[in-house]
Formats: C-alpha cells, structure tokens, sequence
C-alpha cells in the first residue's frame, strides 16, 4: 500500500528508505564527531541526539513554568510555537549544508540513478524527523501544563504538540525557501558567518528570554498577560498555529477559529514551496556556488609584539580561524552576551558598584563570573577545531611547538581577553565613582583572568586548532570548568577589596600581580616544552 | 555491434566559456579507452557529462544506447564511476555507505551484504569495515570508491584517476580488474596522467586539449603520427605549451632566489 502510494508519487521506495536511514545517521554522528578505534559505530549517534535533546528539553521545562505561570492558555501556545519555530530556524539555518541540502550529495548522487524527486522525499523526511525530534521534546512539558493545569484535556494537551510540530516544520520550509534565495546574492561562506552572528543574537535572545521568565514569574501583572489584545500579533503565523489549542480545547472564539484555518492553509502551501529547494539540481547549483572562490581577505598588517617567526605564524591563524571557523568565532563572542546577562544582574540587584568605595556591594556582582569564565572558553576554544587535521603542518615544519603553545596563549591573552577588559572598564568607568578607579579593578581583574588562561594551559598545554571538537568531551570540559571559575569569581573580589583601601596596598597588590604573572609564565614556557616532547599527530 | 558509448558534436561551456567543444567519441564494448589530456582539458567534464551529472550545452551523447540529457536514469543504472575527489558521506562506515549504494541500485539487501563483505574482503578492508570513511587513508576510500562502483555489475565504468592515493599491490589489483573487466564486455573509460598505466592498460587512446579531441588511436599510432618515441614525447608534443626543460630551469632558478 505505502509503496503504492510513493511509486504514484515518483519516490522510489528502497532508495527513500536507505537515502533516509542514511541521513539521520548522518545528522547525528556529525554532531558528535569521529569515534575512537574500537568505539561502536551507534556510539555517537546515541550521545549526539541525547545531547540535543537534553539542551531541548531545558527550554521545554523553562517553558513549562512560563506555561504554569501565565493564565491565557492561548498566550502559552503562542509563546510555545514562536519560540519553537525560532529555535528550529536558527538550527537549521546555522547548519544549512550540513542538516538540510549539501554540496556533497550532488558530488555523491548524481551518478546514482536517484531521481530528484526520490532524493526531495529522502531529504525532506530526515529534515521532518530532526524537526520534529526537537519540536516535540521541547513542546512535551508546556503540552502537559496546557492540557492538564489550565484544563484542555488531552486534545488539549495534542493539540498543543501538533500545532508547535507543524509550526516547526512551517519554519523549516521557510527556512529551506530563504536560504536558496540567499545563496544565489551571497557566497555560502559569507552567509554562514552572518548566520553565526544571528545565533549570537538569538543566544542573546535566548538568555534574555530566560531572564525575563524569571521576571515573569514574580510580576503579577505579567501573569494576566494575553495576546488576544494585542492585535499585531495575530500577523505571526506562529499565533495562527496557536490557535489550534483553544479549538481543541474548546474555548475558541471566531479569531483561533480564522488563525486554525489560515494555519492550515500555511500548512499546505509549504509542500510546494519546498519541492522545488530540495532536489539534486539545487544542490548542484550549492556545489557550484560553493566551490566558487570567495573575494579574496584584505590583507593584515604584523601585529605589535607578533613578529617572531612562531608568533606571527600563530596570529595568522588564529585571526584566520576568527574570520573562517564560526564555532571558534561565536565560543569567543558567545561570553559578550553572558557578560550583558551578567551585568544586568548586577545592575538590577544593585550590586554594580565601584570597589575602592562600597566595600562589600560589588563582590556578589555576577560580572565576576563572567570574567572569570572567559578565559577557560578562550582556552577549550584554542585547542579545538573542525579542521583539526591540517595540525600536521605544526609537526612536519621546523617550528617550535611549545613556542606555538605560548604564542598562542599570549594572542588570546592580549587580543581577545585584552579586547574585553578594555570593554569593561568603559562600563566600569560609568558606574564607578572615578574613572582611574575602573581601569585599575579591570586592569587587576584582567590580569586574574589571565592567571586562569595560564592555569590552564599549564593544565592541559595543547597545539592550538590541533585536537578533534568531541561534544560530549567538552561539556564535560565545560562544567569542570564552570565550577573553577565560579570558585574564582567569589574569591577575587573579596581579596581586591582588601588591597583597594590604601595606595600603598594597591601598589603592592600590583608589584605582586606582576610578578606572579611573570612567575606563571616562566611555569607555562616550561610546562609546554615537556609536553611537546610526547606530542605525535595522529590523524 | 552498437557503441557502448557515442558523443556527437557535445559541447559544454561554462559562463561563456567552452570546456568542451564539438567532442566526436565512439567506444565499443569490451573497449579500455584511455582518455588523457592536460590540467582543464575538459576530461573530468566529458566524464560529468557521459556519467548524467552535467548537461551538456549542445550535442548529443549515448552511453548503453540511452541519451544521458533524456534518460540519464537509465545511464545510471548500467555504469559505475570512480570520481577524481574521494566524495564519501564520511560520517558512514564502509559497509554503511557501500550498503546504501546497493539500495540505490537496488540490489537486494542479503545478496549485496554478502558481497559487499567479499569485495571489502578482497580490498582487505574487512578489518575496517565497521569504521567511518572519516578515518581512511586516502587510499583506503579510493578502494571503497572502486567497491562502490563496481558492486552492481555496470556494463560501462568511468575510472577518473582511479589509482591515486593506492599502494602498488592496489593498484596492480586493479589495472588486472580493468583487463578482466573489459574481457567481461564491459568498457572501460579510464582518465589518467599517468602515462605509462594509460599506454599499459587501454587498447586505446584519445588525447583532448582546450576541449578538443586532438588524437586517436593506440600508444604506437599516436607516437609514430607525432614521429616521438613514446607517448609520453607525443603527449608533450601535442600539448605542450612550453618547454618543459625551460620550465623546470626557471622554477630552479625561482627557488634558488
């Protein structure tokens, strides 16, 4: 019967179902890197989806509350469905030629005797499965909370599921629609950078969502909020989808009863939409485009302090893998949205004050934590990459490795960790009593941090952009991580305000900055030289 | 007999610019042709084009009796083809991604796995069956490239550069399958620079250059129509822009700066 149905369609039913199989194996074993000689192939898929999923169904339970918290269930749907279908476009769009259409299928199927129409379905079905894995574990607990805190029942509750799937699976198509017709003005590489960048906004967004979820649930005017009156927001097809909830659940009035329709209809506009965007000629143009050579960068000047053969060499790549890797950008640029985070925290609880003066109000200041963090993600940063394999050439030349180790630790320090303390003394100096007063604590907080990138790489020296990106292995990086730097984050603070009362001590404290900062360093120079020694490219 | 492959005046230009210009080609069954040129001669074109993975801009051409801008489907199906670049879904194992190819071709599932398994056996691969293409050597996946385009029994195989990266016992495996292969029936077009596999292996050769044909026939009558001793001297001569004694003075001369 169903292949029946797919031969009166075009499909292929074998080539669908093994082009299919093959897909989502792929979408998840990308995500979690090679596997270890011996490790099971299932391994990663495993771990990369439940990885996904558990970073999904976080945003499930923070909507939940949201969902608990507000009283129109119509304004809970709302948020559910424009917030899925935010998330789902972000992802999408950031991975486009690795989740959705790739160069490489042209390069691999269009000698195969696949027909574009077989190769449409194929890709649509992984791009709907991975749609709705996400969608339906994060809709999961805001569903429950709609269906059975305000009463829906459980039409409600499918109701609620289905109308957030669709919604993704809507944006999907969009997405599909939006990017072919990019891609055709903007080189792909161009258009994955400015895509990292929205996900730093949308990171941004993200944690501000969050915050205002906090605020949510202490404000209760914000608890009787309802779209119903705010009428611009009935021109977000997410509304339309929304309203699919109060039809199940029977509380619809003539405005869901028109949004459920003009959501259906949505619905059946973005089948076409998207046959003509995914088939093997599109992604002969994306190959094409994509093989196309970018206008070529300006060239750089040397960087003060970067000449030397080693430090120059590393300065090229790292600014390289600034402009060229967005995983490298966006770990950099991804703690400026954290740090805003932190700041208004700070500024809210009134603890932004300036240390020479208050001296206790600014040592529960959330900014610490993130100044302390910064330098860790510098590191774990440096060490990975997806080009990991061209790390031949630090061992094939006469280059020294740990002079590349050091060099590399000392562009972060100044270029990157540098660029931020400057940044936060500007902000600093507006809320701090004297101006010299925040660029000394920035100037002492800076060189603390510092000491962290140096405990770091005394911990664990490594050939920048040299080691494989593994997901799991660097989350579990990241919470050791975070833990140290929430250690650090209390501790600093309370040792400064102690040196901040006298000149004399400021001076001392500076004296003894310096010289453990010198001291580090000597410890750091010797640290990677002996582990340069057992250092082997293994490919 | 009809010609396993036939091109008729096949043009391709890309951007106003022609790769292939009025390409006239006959290759019968059991046929090893050994198509040579230079660097963007058109060759990994004519191939795209004869293999249905580009349109050709004006002309025809017939591979196993079927036009590949009408039916290329039905062209599919009876070749195989060894790209020049190792383009693998890296992410699969071997036998993942050798099994998807069966599917396409849909060989039934016991019958491929089984030989999948031999063919991997044969390559010695077996060991590293169940790895990713991500962790093969170069050579390891140009073997998994042969595999993948052989499994099916086409009738036509397009090898381009299909030595490259294998050690010699490889590469001696394969120019016998080449010979066995074409003993089969089955015709060979096999794209190369290397001149001394090209003049061992194929029963004959055409040379293109800028896009055209330039000569036809075996090693012997191309060498003893350039008047040059060997293919190599005759390839030089008909394609050779510059001295290559000249050429190799000046980067000496470049490098010595």
């Amino acid at each position: 019967m169903a292949e029946r149905n797919l031969s009166w369609l075009g499909i292929d039913r074998i080539q669908w179902q093994a082009l299919v199989v093959a897909y989502l194996r792929m979408d998840g074993r990308r995500a979690g890197g090679a596997s270890r000689p011996g490790e099971r192939p299932g391994h990663h898929v495993f771990a990369a989806y439940s990885g996904l999923i558990l970073m999904t169904s976080i945003s499930g339970i923070f909507l939940a509350i949201a969902a608990v918290v507000l009283e129109d269930p119509l304004t809970v749907s709302v948020v559910l469905t424009t917030y899925a279908a935010m998330n789902t476009s972000l992802l999408l769009l950031v991975d486009f030629t690795g989740l959705v259409v790739s160069p490489d299928d042209y390069r691999i199927l269009a000698s195969r005797p696949v027909d574009s129409r077989t190769y449409l379905a194929a890709r649509l079905t992984s791009v709907l499965v991975y749609v709705a894995v996400i969608a339906g574990v994060m809709a999961l607990p805001p569903s429950l909370v709609l269906g059975f805190w305000h009463g829906l029942g459980v039409l409600g509750f499918l109701a609620a599921l289905l109308a957030t799937l669709l919604c993704c699976a809507c944006a999907a198509v969009i997405v599909i629609v939006a990017y072919a017709k990019l891609v055709s003005f903007v080189h792909p590489s161009r258009l994955s950078r400015a895509l990292s960048y929205l996900q730093l906004t949308a990171s941004t967004t993200f944690i501000a969502g969050y915050y205002l979820v906090a605020q949510v649930s202490q404000s209760a005017q914000l608890r009787h909020l309802s779209v119903r009156n705010v009428r611009w927001l009935w021109s977000l097809p997410s509304t339309w989808f929304a309203s699919l909830v109060p039809v199940a659940g029977g509380l619809a009035g003539a405005a869901e009863w028109t949004g459920s329709a003009a959501a259906i209809v949505c619905v059946a506009c973005c089948v076409p939409l998207a046959a003509g965007r995914l088939s093997l000629d599109y992604a002969e143009r994306l190959s094409e485009i994509a093989s196309a050579s970018e206008p070529p960068a300006r060239r750089r000047r040397i960087l003060p302090g970067f000449g030397t053969a080693e430090a120059f060499a590393i300065a090229t790549l790292v600014r390289a893998q600034f402009r060229y890797d967005p995983r490298f950008r966006l770990a950099i640029l991804g703690v400026l949205p954290i740090t805003a985070f932190y700041m208004m925290l700070g500024i809210n609880g009134g603890t932004m004050t300036d240390p020479f003066v208050s001296r206790w109000g600014s040592f529960g200041s959330p900014m610490y934590f993130a100044v302390a963090f910064l330098p860790m993600t510098l590191h774990g940063s440096l060490l990975y990459s997806d080009s990991w394999r061209s790390a031949w050439i630090f061992f094939a030349t006469p280059a020294d490795p740990a002079k590349l180790i050091v060099s590399a630790k000392n562009f972060v320090a100044v270029f990157f960790l540098g660029g931020y303390i400057v940044l936060i003394a500007i902000v600093w100096s507006f809320y701090f009593e004297r101006v010299w007063h925040a660029v000394v604590h920035a100037a002492f907080v800076g060189l603390l941090a510092h000491f962290l990138l140096q405990g770091a790489v005394i911990l664990h020296p490594a050939l920048p952009f040299a080691t494989e990106p593994r997901k799991a292995e660097r989350s579990s990086q990241v919470m050791g991580l975070f833990f140290l730097a929430a250690i650090a984050s209390s501790i600093a603070p309370i040792l400064l305000g102690v040196f901040y009362r006298r000149f004399a001590t400021i001076a001392i404290l500076a004296v003894l900055l310096i010289a453990v900062t010198i001291g580090l360093e000597r410890v750091v120079r010797r640290r990677a030289r002996s582990a340069v020694l057992g250092m082997e490219f293994r490919s | 007999m009809a010609a396993s492959i036939h091109t008729e005046n096949l043009s391709r230009e890309y951007g106003g610019r022609l790769a292939l210009t009025d390409l006239n080609l006959e290759v019968q069954p059991g046929e090893i042709l050994g198509f040579l040129g230079p660097n963007a001669a058109g060759k990994s074109t004519t191939v795209k084009i004869l293999v249905g993975m580009l349109k050709p801009s004006s002309g025809t051409a017939r591979v196993a009796g079927f036009d590949v801008a009408r039916d290329p489907l039905e062209v599919k199906r009876r070749i195989g083809y060894v790209p020049e670049t190792a383009a693998l879904y890296e992410t699969l194992t071997a036998r993942e991604y050798l099994a998807l190819v069966a599917s396409l071709h849909h060989q039934p599932r016991t019958t491929a796995q089984a030989r999948i398994d031999e063919l991997l056996e044969r390559f010695d691969l077996s060991h590293a069956r169940d790895q990713r293409l991500s962790e093969f050597s170069k050579g390891m996946k140009q073997k998994v490239l042969i595999t993948a385009a052989l499994m099916h029994g086409p009738e036509i195989v397009f090898l381009d550069e299909p030595l490259t990266g294998l050690d010699a016992n490889a590469a001696l495996v394969v120019k016998e399958l080449i010979r066995g292969l074409a003993a089969q029936g089955r015709t060979i077009f096999f794209c190369s620079h290397v001149l001394e596999v090209v003049e061992r292996v194929c029963t004959r050769i055409v040379i293109i250059d800028r896009g055209r044909a330039i000569a036809d026939g075996t090693a012997a009558d191309i060498a003893a129509r350039t008047g040059t001793a060997s293919l190599e001297s005759a390839f030089v001569s008909l394609t050779g822009q510059r001295d290559a004694a000249q050429v190799t003075q000046d980067l000496i001369n470049a490098l010595s700066r």
